[in-house]
């Protein structure tokens, strides 16, 4: 799933190298508003609800807590 | 009260400063403050102030009790949120809305005929439901004393017509610690800056603009219908469109001043609003547009509608279009969605009656419209033409939404073009543009930042210079504040007309 | 700021990417006016680096360098930060100046003269005012009304509004939208308008012939006026706007079809009361404009055509109505001080020609006005003056009130019942000789009286009705010379009807005359129908 997720979110996002860091949103390289386009994608294409609760640097610091996230909303 | 009167600056004003100036900690600042925002308040709307008392109350309430709440009762949270919105915006829909919902179901019961629009409500309810939302975000702490919820609310800078200042934003200069003198100086820059925008600018172009196209209170007027039509039919080509021209600056010029004359006061106390308008004449899309025009309602819309707006119903919205025919009809869709609830709501902010909304939904048009293909075009051509294109927005909106009765704008879309059998120009006409001519060409090259790049370019040119620097420093803060107040002053004594057009919120 | 393409909703995306740069763009720009602020800051921070330090700077290694500079920044920064702190010393002093001036209040003004009213009070304090916010408003009201040093903020606000643009010609106030002169249906009148070639707009003041009087000097007597008259009804009123024209103020004469109709109707019944009783005249007073300026200009300028409204109202008029047009003679001599520069009205001289009209229907010989004694009353400056800018034109030439005195054994009384009464004898001029604004006031004093001329070389029981508004007051002393008594009452404030007066008085002839807007208001109508009760 990791794979997928990266591939997708490359594609979606492409200015932003997702393996680079595991501080994207800390660092500033991923803001709220390419989250929400992250969210969009991730939710058409895995059919997950997401809320503003998930726009947490948690979630999102690296590709592999956005992984975590998709799973969990999946179960 | 408004601040550009006589009994604020020579009253209101130098009283709060001199209290102000004799506390000495943060706390009684602040209490000093919120002292003079409630006289502020009951001075202009006395029964109204209990209103305001009460949401703040409800307000603190509630964000206390999220607070409270385990991070983990996520629906326990989500309760007091939803409370605490249905309180906020229960009152606005009844006190502000209530008219004109029941006129629209057909029934208005007596109590909510005899409801006035109280004062600021549009303002204060958006910055307390920031408060609540942004403590339910976990963005902020909440606070223990109801006062200071209340000061954030009431305070008297920003509480009648903004900028929409949100919690986050001013909670640590306002409750832990600013430094009230290191901006001071600004602080007088702006608002005297503000007040002679106003008070020069926005009225003299308001009566101008009412002497060519009538005033608000007469096209109000029922009874007056055929005289206005055929008044509105016998202006000519010339004076339809110097009309509505100065009408546009009259727009800006009065809203602004507002917002500047806010945060020149905010500075005297070491605290920072953001900036409200940024040039928006210069725009050259509608898109662009809205994005220097009253800024914080624009931003405090996304982070608090379309956020959850496009996350919520909005991909819902993506999700049943793309599953039913594609993902670029998908995605089209839920632009569209909350594109047009955003813009509805803008609208409605601005005013409680169908044809607010209407208006917020004419901007939303051509933003559709730019953003499908017109952008692409606009960015085809020279730059010109954009601004020519942004012209005729804006005239167009002075045209269909100036006037109050769609009769009166069709008449004079036909006015301005002649279609009327009204003439090319006539001597009135002429003559009123003659006769404030230079004030309408510096208005026009005001609402660029055109006067402001000399001056910054001035300013490098005279620093490099010790003698240059002292003139500088002197023009800036010993000229400029001190000539606009006795400018403004002079004519606020001189002249009569001194409305608020926002001061419907 | 450029605008980033939103592209085709492939690429929504890039839309969401592009929204974001823009936002980002748009807080940018933000900052970056914040940051040209922390430029300028740091400019002023460089200014105070000498050039030997900068050269210092420069060759010093890095460490050391930035040590200095550190410190130097510090210094500077709090230099500059000092600058700033002191920075708002001139606008507060400027603020405290003026508050403490504005709350000296046996300073405040309570009447204002030029505005010839008094100015708001403060108000009564009132549960119901408070609760409403109506006692706040009511304060705000007074407090700016009554604002210390008034008249020179306003001189203040007429300075600045003279450089909004080109004002050789001016509007001031709303110009009235008038309605069509119908082509009247009787025949023309056919007096024959000798217009002189060039009719002169701005018209220097001349001197009229006047042999010199060594009558008694008239007594000042104030008292029983109790120095200045200061009433609201007494107003000129100021409807509608007003054109400067060189150095002359010019009111847009008002049409209406509806009202005019009616007046012509109510003149005709009191015509028809008095017939086989009085003779009947009806004088209307034109306005400036029309005198002044020829057709063609007024039409270019858009004002109503007041020959043909004459020509119409007057065509509506019975024969019971001796009707007089005085526009031709005020035409005939508009190269005279026939008008006021700065008030509507027209000067004692201009009434003269409207008299010397009148004597024209009515078959009397005018007294020349050389014969009559010439008071001149200084440096008038009218209503127009203040409303309309105070224009420096007409500051350093001001209006001239001349008043007549009629010749003989002329006496003036004046009832201040406002009722049948003769009332107290007065003064037949009042001595205006100190005075800035109301000299008009010379003429009877006051329109709230009745006032009656008693003309004791004229041996008979000859008597004047003459029904006026503010326009009659300099015509009626021409009228003393051909009856033994001028009776004069105000339209707007005399409560008999002229049958009820006549069945207590005398009357051979009854006068209107007043200025043309009281053809056209409703206002005006009411009270024109009052005499006929």
């Amino acid at each position: 799933m990791k794979q997928e997720i990266l591939e997708l979110l490359e594609d979606a996002v492409p200015s932003v190298d997702f393996s680079a860091s595991d501080r994207m949103m800390d660092d500033g390289l991923l803001d709220s508003l390419t989250i929400v386009q992250i969210i969009g994608e991730l939710s058409m294409e895995y059919d997950v609800e997401f809320s503003f609760e998930d726009l947490v640097p948690d979630n999102f610091n690296s590709i592999d807590s956005i992984v975590a996230l998709v799973e969990r909303k999946l179960n | 009260m408004v601040f550009s009167s006589l009994i604020f600056l020579y009253a209101f004003l130098p009283l709060c400063l001199i209290a102000y100036a004799l506390c000495h900690n943060l706390k009684a600042k602040n209490i000093c403050l919120l002292v003079f925002s409630i006289i502020f308040y009951t001075w202009g709307e006395p029964k109204y102030i209990l209103l305001l008392i009460a949401m703040s109350f409800f307000d603190w309430l509630f964000a206390l009790l999220i607070q409270h709440t385990e991070k983990t009762e996520k629906k326990k949270r989500k309760c007091w949120l939803t409370l605490a919105c249905i309180v906020n915006l229960g009152l606005i829909g009844l006190f502000k809305y209530g008219k004109m919902l029941f006129a629209t179901v057909g029934y208005v019961p007596a109590f909510v005929e005899n409801l006035t629009l109280p004062l600021g409500i549009s303002f204060y309810t958006f910055q307390l439901l920031s408060y609540v939302i942004d403590v339910y975000r976990g963005e902020a702490e909440a606070q223990k004393e109801y006062w200071h919820v209340l000061l954030f609310a009431a305070l008297y800078h920003q509480c009648i017509a903004g900028p929409i200042v949100r919690y986050k934003t001013i909670a640590n200069e306002l409750f832990v610690s600013r430094d009230d003198k290191a901006d001071l100086a600004k602080g007088c820059f702006r608002f005297s800056l503000g007040l002679a925008k106003k008070v020069l600018l926005a009225n003299t172009f308001g009566e101008l603009a009412n002497s060519l196209l009538l005033s608000d209170t007469v096209l109000s007027d029922s009874a007056l219908f055929s005289a206005n039509n055929s008044a509105l039919s016998n202006v000519s080509v010339t004076g339809t469109w110097i009309g509505l021209i100065v009408a546009t600056l009259q727009m800006y010029y009065d809203f602004s001043a507002y917002s500047e004359m806010a945060i020149g006061l905010g500075l005297m106390v070491g605290l920072h609003y953001p900036e409200n308008f940024n040039y928006p004449y210069i725009a050259k899309t509608a898109n662009e547009y809205w994005r220097r025009w009253h800024m914080t309602l624009g931003q405090w819309f996304r982070d608090y509608l379309y956020y959850p707006l496009t996350l919520g119903p909005a991909m819902k919205i993506r999700k049943f279009f793309t599953k039913k025919t594609n993902r670029k009809t998908g995605m089209f869709m839920q632009n569209l969605f909350t594109m047009l609830v955003i813009w509805s709501c803008t609208g409605l902010w601005h005013g409680a009656a169908w044809s607010y909304v209407l208006w917020g939904l004419y901007w939303c048009f051509f933003m559709l419209l730019e953003q499908s293909f017109l952008q692409k075009w606009l960015e085809k051509i020279p730059g010109v033409f954009s601004h020519i294109y942004l012209f005729i927005l804006l005239m167009l909106e002075r045209t269909f939404f100036r006037f109050g009765d769609l009769r009166y704008s069709l008449t004079v879309v036909k006015s301005m073009f002649g279609l009327n059998g009204n003439s090319f120009s006539d001597f009135s006409s002429l003559t009123l543009l003659k006769n404030n001519l230079f004030l309408i060409v510096f208005g026009i090259i005001a609402a660029t930042p055109a006067i402001k790049l000399i001056c910054i370019y001035l300013k490098k040119k005279m620093s490099c210079s010790n003698i240059g620097e002292k003139m500088v420093a002197f023009v800036e803060y010993a000229v400029i504040p001190v000539v606009l107040l006795i400018l403004s002053t002079g004519a606020l004594v001189g002249g009569s007309y001194n409305p608020f057009l926002y001061y419907r919120f | 700021m450029q605008d980033k393409r939103y592209g085709e909703f492939d690429s929504f995306d890039d839309f969401l990417s592009n929204l974001k740069n823009d936002l980002a763009e748009s807080h940018a720009s933000d900052d970056a006016l914040l940051s040209a602020q922390e430029n300028e800051n740091t400019n002023e921070n460089a200014v105070f680096e000498s050039e030997s330090d900068q050269h210092n700077s420069r060759a010093d290694g890095p460490i050391r360098d930035t040590r200095r500079k550190s410190s130097k920044i510090k210094k500077q920064n709090e230099e500059t930060t000092e600058k700033k702190r002191h920075g708002y010393r001139p606008f507060f002093l400027a603020l405290a100046v003026i508050t403490v001036i504005a709350w000296i209040l046996p300073l405040r003004p309570t009447v204002s003269i030029s505005e010839k009213r008094t100015l708001d009070e403060f108000p009564k304090f009132s549960v119901g005012g408070l609760a409403s916010g109506d006692y706040f408003r009511a304060i705000e009201d007074w407090f700016s009304d009554t604002f210390t040093l008034r008249e020179n903020w306003i001189g203040l606000a007429n300075r600045i509004e003279s450089v909004y643009g080109i004002r050789t010609v001016a509007i001031y106030g709303d110009i009235p939208v008038a309605d069509a002169i119908p082509v009247p249906s009787k025949e023309p009148s056919e007096v024959s308008l000798d217009l002189p070639e060039d009719p002169v707009i701005t018209d220097p003041v001349e001197e009229i012939d006047s042999p010199v009087i060594d009558d008694e000097p008239i007594i000042e007597d104030d008292e029983q006026w109790g120095g200045l008259i200061i009433d609201e009804d007494d107003l000129i009123e100021d409807r509608g706007a007003k054109v400067f024209i060189g150095d002359h103020f010019f009111v847009y004469p008002e049409f209406n079809l509806e009202y005019a109709n009616l007046y012509a109707k109510v003149i005709n019944k009191i015509a028809s009361t008095l017939s086989g009783k009085a003779d009947f005249y009806c004088i209307i007073a034109p306005h400036s404009v029309s005198s002044m300026l020829t057709r063609e200009d007024r039409e270019k300028y858009g004002f109503v055509i007041e020959e043909d409204a004459f020509d119409y109202i007057y065509g509506l008029m019975n024969s019971d109505v001796k009707t007089v047009n005085v526009l031709p003679n005020l035409q005939k001599h508009n190269n005279e001080y026939i008008v006021f520069k700065s008030d509507p009205h027209w000067t004692a001289l201009g009434a003269y020609y409207a008299y010397e009209a009148w004597c024209d229907v009515a078959g009397k010989t005018p007294v020349p006005l050389s014969e009559y004694k010439e008071y001149a009353w200084e440096d008038f400056f009218g209503t127009y003056y203040y409303t309309g800018g105070t224009p420096k034109s007409i500051k350093d030439n001001p209006d001239i009130v001349y008043a007549y005195e009629p010749p003989g054994d002329v006496h003036l009384f004046m009832d201040y019942t406002n009722g049948l009464k003769l009332g107290t004898e007065t003064d037949l001029l009042l001595d205006r000789s100190t005075r800035k604004v109301d000299q008009y006031i010379t003429f009877l004093g006051t329109d709230k009286a009745k006032a009656t001329f008693i003309n004791n070389d004229i041996d008979d029981d000859s008597a004047v009705l003459v029904l006026k508004t503010s326009f009659g007051n300099p015509f009626v002393y021409y009228l003393t010379q051909h009856y033994h008594c001028v009776y004069v009452v105000d339209l707007r404030y005399y409560n008999y009807s002229v049958t009820r007066f006549m069945e207590y008085n005398k009357v051979d002839d009854v006068i209107v005359i007043h200025a043309s807007d009281l053809c056209y208001s409703s206002a005006s109508y009411s009270t024109v129908s009052k005499l006929l009760k």
